[in-house]
């Protein structure tokens, strides 16, 4: 049986974090209650450089558990737009409903992270090679009004 | 499909990024909510902004327009 792999190269999301209308918890109020979805980061530092060349995509994904539907907030950027530490936490934040979290019930939010090395191999000093890490889900509910 | 940093912020959506302790626990948590409480807050300003700015062209058409 293939081995079920959820990171790899040096990268692994240890914790999710919902925190909503200023609580950490997974009870959200409604559609426009301010949410912003976490998680941790860890990263093994001799395996990526902080170089501008290097991009990272933090998939925010949220996921409608009854119809299955997914709600992809992306971020993308050079990797030197986080703090260069082994330690990171990430967010995104904004009303529950940009989030495609409209309709009471439960959801689940999966964020995912990837690292795009360049094809620099031949230009020293080259450290790294492309990886990911994907977090276990984090179920929450919408209450109904 | 894909969206970068600034679509993520004309939908009223931020990112932050920080470093975290070694052993993640409830003790980051409320330093990070405290910075976007007020991220959330300039979105919710930008929000309102953009809606205000809609709403003054719509007028502006509206008076083209009579």
């Amino acid at each position: 049986m293939a081995p079920t792999l959820n990171s790899a190269s040096g990268l692994s999301i240890l914790s999710t974090n919902i925190v909503t209308s200023g609580v950490d918890r997974d009870v959200v109020s409604g559609p426009q209650a301010p949410v912003v979805l976490f998680f941790t980061l860890a990263v093994d530092l001799n395996q990526f450089t902080w170089n501008p060349s290097f991009a990272f995509t933090a998939d925010f994904q949220v996921e409608n558990y009854y119809t299955g539907q997914k709600t992809n907030r992306f971020w993308i950027a050079s990797l030197n737009a986080l703090p260069q530490a082994p330690f990171l936490w990430l967010s995104l934040g904004g009303a529950a409903s940009a989030f495609g979290v409209s309709t009471p019930g439960i959801y689940l939010y999966r964020p995912t992270f990837i690292v795009t090395a360049p094809n620099l191999r031949e230009l020293p000093p080259f450290i790294g090679d492309s990886g990911f890490a994907v977090a276990e889900e984090h179920f929450f509910i919408l209450e109904g009004t | 499909m894909v969206t970068g940093e600034e679509a993520l912020a004309s939908d009223g959506l931020l990112v932050a990024a920080g470093r975290a302790p070694e052993s993640p626990d409830e003790s980051w948590v409320p330093s990070a909510k405290e910075y976007l409480d007020g991220a959330l807050n300039v979105a919710r300003e930008r929000a309102e902004r953009l809606v205000g700015a809609g709403e003054e062209r719509e007028r502006k058409g509206d008076g083209a327009n009579s």
